[in-house]
């Protein structure tokens, strides 16, 4: 039996992005609710393909008929396909949040590109070829512009703008690599090229080690490239803040993790070392833990909600690169727990916000006055997401905390000083998001009027709340699939000769 | 930044540009062991290339598949096709042209990728100029105009035959797309009340994409795999060969040509959607 069928993952949210322009002419509803039935299929067939993955090991989808390495293909990892189904849990949730909107003359585009958002965050995490990983990059990059810009005032333009020219600048960096690995080896398939890359010169593979770097690091809003995120997040409409800071972030880290672990890592004694002559894992660390504790800074000295929670997402990508750097089997575990969390939360956190300061003028801290008593639902979803954020005992984000503080000391050298570094950084999210929970609790009227309930809002933010509640009280159920998941990240070689179809690779 | 004839901070600017550009070629020149960029393409066997260029990739994976030995020596063990220009029939691509039958056969989902980055980025270009008032358009010389009329037909001719034979020679859908578009730039240009309707284009353009990824659905049900070859490949080098891949750069052409039509009409009168 043949698993190509995957494709339709694909496929079918770029025929319903074609398809939704004409269908559009009639009706500008249809897309929009095209658009929530298409994820739905998407959320199901993901979910029936890890059930499978999870019993049969990683499996080949083949496009075009032509085998790997000759042709194009997808490859089925437990790993990939459960961020995907987290991916669209949260485009699900935001494209709910866009369908309640009132429909204008944009609404069909912009359902437009949510398809094509949904195409590339897919192509992004299936695909097994490293050419066509960056032609779904160009997509993502573009779709997540042209989503930022939505809003056409000074700020999300000014954001917009910043974000074009850092994935420009990245993308590009990422075709020298690549035009660099083909030149030397010929080939583009990553499990190709993650057998051979040893044969490289040292220069070479650490050139193509910085391009990587340089491509990766804005998209996961590392310290000296992530200044496009004040602007990006505090002009972007709401249900963009959702997708940009869940969705595109947990992609960003899988095409982290596919360009240094499965080209340039090989794993030896339950450890990733890297193939080139410098030492990769202390250079991401660092860089890492220097991301951590600017951005805390940052969200500290910040006024408006939205750029403290984009400072706050910028450092807790850099505490999960960080534990990306530790590399062994635990490490990746927290890794993954820290990526629930924050996919999660975030978009609790973006969408309950939004509707606490309905009505404000100026959307910051202030607004937050007496939230309780306006809008008791959304704020306690707010309070919610905040505790897993800053890693509350019973939370998502405790466990992952925990888990990578454990493996950060038990690992040998500079990871138990830096994490150190790194957990007084983040005791100062403990500072902020109380500052905000506080708020909610004070009010100066004794009277005060209800927000009217928006129950697309509401549904959305239950559906996240829901798998957060059920990740966070079943541990052995998350540690079951996050451990399978980090099993997964760590064999390389099962990945190589199911691709390759070689048996004997050693 | 004080005014000097000696500027600190360009000078600064200059010796890191020139130090990453010195890493950027060093690589060429490293005389250290391993694989290297080197002038003689030494390696050429190693390369999946190779077996593009011979037609015989589906030989080629199954001897991989047969043969019991390392990974290498069974790839490198593959007997060689003799492709004959108007001899061979139903090679397992049929495009005389090598760029096409890479572009649209072996790598044919990457360009469906390509397609999507110019959809979205007119797509991008239609948001951004929504609402932005028309340009002002200045008066136009007669011989101007007239010129202009008798040119865009041929125009418009060109790009047609670059996108229909592109199987054989150099060419193909983007190509004549982009031509399609400048005989709608030209007219843009010389006559200032020339206009047309944006909403016909785009529906143009998004049945194209529509049918394009059903055709590619289309191989996954007939032959068990998306943008599978299922129609008739025919002599190599016949203008009527390769079917499927001519129905495909045609339609990328129509794509590309209304597609960009409607982005430079964007930029020259604003987006409306009349």
């Amino acid at each position: 039996m043949s698993y190509n069928s995957a494709i339709l993952l694909i496929a079918a949210p770029l025929l319903m992005a074609f398809l939704s322009f004409i269908l559009g002419i009639f009706n500008k509803r249809i897309p929009a609710i095209l658009l929530v039935l298409t994820l739905s299929f998407n959320f199901y067939f993901s979910t029936y393909l890890l059930t499978l993955v999870s019993s049969k090991g990683v499996l080949v989808s083949v496009i075009s008929g032509f085998e790997p390495p000759f042709g194009i293909n997808l490859v089925l990892t437990y790993f990939s396909l459960l961020l995907l189904s987290l991916i669209y849990l949260i485009i699900l949730s935001a494209s709910v949040v866009f369908v309640s909107k009132k429909t204008d003359e944009n609404t069909v585009k912009v359902a437009t590109l949510l398809f094509l958002f949904t195409a590339a965050a897919s192509g992004l995490l299936l695909t097994g070829d490293i050419f066509n990983m960056f032609v779904f990059f160009e997509i993502f990059a573009v779709a997540n512009i042209s989503l930022i810009s939505l809003k056409k005032n000074k700020t999300s333009l000014k954001g917009s703008f910043k974000y074009l020219l850092l994935s420009s600048i990245g993308s590009a960096f990422l075709l020298f690599g690549i035009g660099m690995i083909y030149g030397t080896l010929g080939t583009l398939n990553i499990a190709e090229i993650g057998l051979r890359f040893y044969e490289l010169s040292p220069l070479t593979g650490a050139f193509i080690f910085i391009m990587f770097l340089g491509a990766i690091l804005s998209e996961t809003e590392t310290f000296p490239f992530n200044f496009w995120i004040t602007d990006s997040y505090k002009g972007a409409r709401n249900f963009v803040n959702i997708l940009l800071g869940s969705a595109s972030s947990v992609a960003a880290l899988y095409i982290f993790f596919r360009l240094f672990f499965t080209i340039i890592g090989y794993p030896i004694n339950n450890r990733y070392e890297f193939l080139i002559s410098m030492d990769a894992r202390l250079i991401i660390a660092l860089i890492s833990a220097i991301s951590v504790i600017v951005s805390e800074i940052g969200a500290l000295s910040s006024k408006s909600v939205k750029r403290i929670l984009a400072f706050s997402s910028a450092s807790q990508m850099g505490m999960i690169l960080f534990a990306f750097s530790i590399s062994d089997f635990n490490s990746f575990s927290a890794a993954l727990t820290l990526i629930f969390n924050l996919s999660l939360s975030k978009a609790i956190l973006f969408l309950s916000s939004h509707e606490i300061m309905k009505g404000a003028k100026e959307k910051n801290i202030e607004s937050f006055t007496g939230g309780l008593g306006r809008n008791p639902v959304f704020s306690a979803l707010f309070i919610f997401g905040s505790l897993s954020m800053v890693g509350f005992p019973l939370t998502l984000g405790f466990y992952g905390k925990i888990s990578l503080v454990a493996s950060a000391v038990s690992a040998s050298g500079y990871f138990s000083i830096l994490v150190f570094v790194i957990l007084l950084a983040s005791a100062a999210e403990l500072f902020y998001y109380f500052r905000l929970m506080h708020k909610l609790f004070v009010s100066e009227q004794n009277h005060t009027e209800k927000t009217k309930m928006n129950w697309f809002y509401a549904a959305s933010g239950s559906l996240l709340l829901a798998v957060m509640i059920i990740l966070a009280l079943m541990p052995k159920f998350t540690e079951r699939i996050v451990s399978s998941a980090a099993g997964d990240m760590m064999d390389k070689t099962t990945y190589i000769e199911r691709v390759l179809k070689a048996e004997d690779l050693k | 930044m004080r005014e000097t004839s000696f500027n600190t901070g360009k000078f600064f600017a200059l010796i890191i540009v020139a130090v990453l550009g010195i890493f950027m070629i060093s690589p060429f020149f490293d005389t250290g062991s391993g694989k290297k960029i080197s002038p003689r393409l030494e390696n050429l066997k190693d390369r999946v290339s190779l077996h593009y260029g011979l037609k015989n990739v589906n030989d080629a994976s199954k001897n991989i598949e047969e043969c019991q030995g390392d990974y290498y020596t069974c790839r490198e063990g593959v007997k060689c096709n003799n492709v004959i220009y108007k001899e061979t029939a139903d090679a397992e691509t049929g495009p005389a042209n090598l760029v096409t039958s890479i572009v649209l056969d072996y790598r044919a989902f990457d360009t469906l990728g390509e397609i999507t980055v110019l959809f979205i980025s007119i797509l991008g270009v239609a948001l951004l100029m929504t609402g932005f008032p028309a340009l002002p358009v200045k008066n136009e010389s007669m011989i101007q105009s007239a010129g202009a009329k008798f040119l865009v037909p041929i125009i418009m001719l060109v790009g047609i035959y670059i996108f229909l034979h592109g199987h054989l020679t150099p060419g193909g859908g983007f190509p004549g797309g982009a031509v399609i578009a400048t005989g709608f730039l030209l007219m843009f240009m010389t006559s200032g009340d020339y206009n047309f309707r944006s909403r016909r284009f785009k529906t143009v353009e998004t049945a194209a994409g529509t049918i394009i990824v059903a055709l590619a659905i289309a191989g996954l049900i007939f032959k068990d795999s998306f943008f599978a070859n299922f129609l008739p490949n025919g002599r190599l080098g016949d203008l009527f060969s390769s079917f499927l891949i001519v129905i495909i750069y045609s339609l990328i052409g129509i794509k590309v040509g209304s597609e960009l039509s409607v982005g430079l009409r964007n930029l020259y009168t604003g987006e409306k959607d009349d």
